[in-house]
């Protein structure tokens, strides 16, 4: 379970750690648009060049980075197979026979994939980047800013926030859970990693039902806990933790429209 | 000037539960007809088996569930959907499961959440919640997440997230029954701590016969009633009747027990120290 690299927060002093919450959002945002614009290969490497150079400020590994990569890997090579068989433009470069079944590669499918690619990467590496550097309170506390001028056509911020704040919270403890049943299940007999389709099914069945029956009993004490020392979701409250903005976020605000701007240009000219 | 007894005094209850009713399904009642009152800088314990109905009055007089019938009044305020939000202020809760209470990510930022339900200065509540870690002995893990502390600890952070909202009475729910050995002494320490020295109302539902010996006052909880009120000495007296309920007697009680079965008469204790006094004068003579 200590690999699971995707949304866990590395504790580091770096700038980027030290970065307002809210920037870091607004500002990953506006790459994510960015990346979408069809800017070409220059376009790419500049986001890559300005991802490479955050990486390098927040002292995160590379190889930490990349291994956030391996559970998208299924999910990327079954997009990538389906895009270069179902595009049929540009040059054929591949026709086999398989079967009776005919599979063409074209020269378009090739490049278009390759962009897919490249997209997916970014993305995966510039929300890894968030949430390695932020911590989970401070990212639902950023969220709750950034959504509460939608307060007035009636946008629920804090709620929100409160509840993906306390979904990060438990995301150990329901870890922990699901190991402790499943232990349970396997001194039962049950296996979870040999069998057949309808075996693996039942063994499923048995870790999921009774995690939701702890984890409603978790939610109905956690409830009372809150109410009990005063919650109320659209009650007045104060913020022990105030959010502040500093140069270093007016910075990377800059960095980001500079190159939604760029993307922008290269998108027209290319 | 002659002076005249008036009828009507009472030593003043800060809880009073008059004829309880409560039931979590129509056919079954968990609470029948409770009435009992706790005076103002007392430590009470409920007592009672799994079932006997003790957590769901704790649940009641925190306003947590709504009562089929009956009257709760906490500190001359009887409680109701009107005066609940008062009341809350005056009373915090402890329960028994340490990580279904910690609501934040970090310790500190679970001390300032009730703080920030109360709209506390946010200037004032870093003063605040050094203040109350220190007195739970919590200071130094000020930063860390639920994920890095013991149970014991989560639930001193629980214990702290409650004071720092300055309550007059704490209501202990099971709050030792989930912690390893030293968790529940630790827990215990702060319960006898806040007692003795902070004068705070004390209400603990136990399971434990040892807490409850060193209470001021025992309500013992049977099938929804009250079976018996008392000082710990009138309540272990009655062992045949506590068995007969699933409930069981101190330890220096059931030596006092086994010896008079022997034929020899010792005093009650309420400590193993006591007891080793007693059978150490005892043996001498």
């Amino acid at each position: 379970m200590d690999k699971i690299v995707f949304g866990k927060y590395i504790p580091l002093d770096t700038p980027v750690h030290a970065l307002d919450p809210r920037a870091k959002i607004i500002a990953m945002l506006v790459v994510l648009v960015a990346i979408f614009l069809p800017a070409g290969w220059l376009g790419y490497a500049l986001i890559a060049l300005a991802v490479g150079l955050v990486i390098l400020l927040a002292k995160i590994r590379f190889k930490v980075i990349f291994r956030a990569f391996k559970p998208m890997l299924f999910m990327m090579i079954f997009l990538l197979v389906v895009n270069i068989l179902s595009t049929k433009e540009g040059i054929l470069l591949v026709d086999i026979d398989i079967f009776g079944a005919e599979f063409t590669i074209y020269s378009e499918a090739i490049i278009d994939t390759l962009y897919i690619v490249v997209r997916l990467l970014l993305m995966i590496m510039i929300t890894t980047i968030l949430t390695m550097t932020t911590k989970p309170l401070d990212l639902t506390l950023g969220i709750e800013y950034l959504l509460t001028p939608l307060k007035v056509i009636h946008v629920p911020a804090h709620e929100i926030a409160m509840m993906i704040s306390i979904a990060l919270r438990f995301i150990p403890t329901i870890i922990e859970e699901t190991m402790r049943i499943m232990n349970a299940q396997k001194s039962r007999g049950v296996d979870f990693e040999e069998g057949k389709l309808k075996e693996k099914i039942s063994a499923i069945v048995s870790l999921i039902v009774p995690l939701f029956s702890v984890s409603l009993q978790r939610a109905d004490e956690l409830a009372n806990a809150m109410e009990a020392r005063g919650y109320a979701p659209d009650g007045p409250r104060t913020r022990y933790r105030r959010l502040q903005y500093a140069l270093r976020d007016y910075i990377l605000l800059a960095g980001a429209v500079i190159i939604l701007a760029v993307m922008v240009v290269l998108a027209f000219v290319i | 000037m002659s002076r005249v007894c008036n009828p009507f005094f009472i030593i003043m209850a800060i809880i009073e539960v008059r004829d309880l009713h409560f039931s979590y399904r129509e056919d079954i009642e968990a609470v029948k007809g409770v009435s009992f009152s706790i005076e103002k800088g007392s430590y009470t314990t409920i007592l009672g088996h799994n079932g006997s109905g003790k957590s769901t009055i704790a649940k009641l007089i925190a306003g947590l569930l709504e009562a089929k019938s009956g009257d709760i009044y906490i500190d001359g305020q009887r409680l109701n959907i009107e005066t609940i939000g008062d009341i809350r202020k005056k009373l915090g809760i402890v329960f028994q499961n340490p990580d279904n209470q910690f609501i934040a990510s970090s310790v500190r930022e679970d001390i300032a959440f009730g703080l920030e339900n109360y709209c506390v200065d946010p200037l004032k509540m870093d003063d605040i919640i050094n203040r109350y870690a220190e007195l739970v002995g919590m200071k130094e893990n000020l930063d860390k997440e639920p994920s890095n502390l013991s149970g014991g600890q989560k639930q001193r952070v629980a214990i702290a997230g409650i004071l720092a909202m300055h309550p007059s009475i704490v209501i202990f729910d099971e709050a030792t029954s989930m912690l390893d050995p030293t968790g529940k002494e630790e827990i215990k320490k702060i319960i006898y701590d806040l007692h003795g020295d902070d004068k705070l109302t004390i209400l603990s539902i136990t399971h434990d016969i040892e807490e409850a010996l060193k209470s001021d006052h025992i309500i013992v909880m049977n099938e929804g009633k009250v079976y018996k009120t008392g000082k710990p000495h009138t309540i272990f007296n009655d062992a045949k009747g506590l068995r007969a309920i699933g409930l069981d007697i101190p330890f220096t009680y059931k030596v006092k027990e086994a010896m008079q079965k022997e034929g020899i008469d010792i005093p009650y204790t309420d400590t193993i120290e006591e007891l080793a006094e007693v059978l150490w004068s005892d043996l001498k003579a």
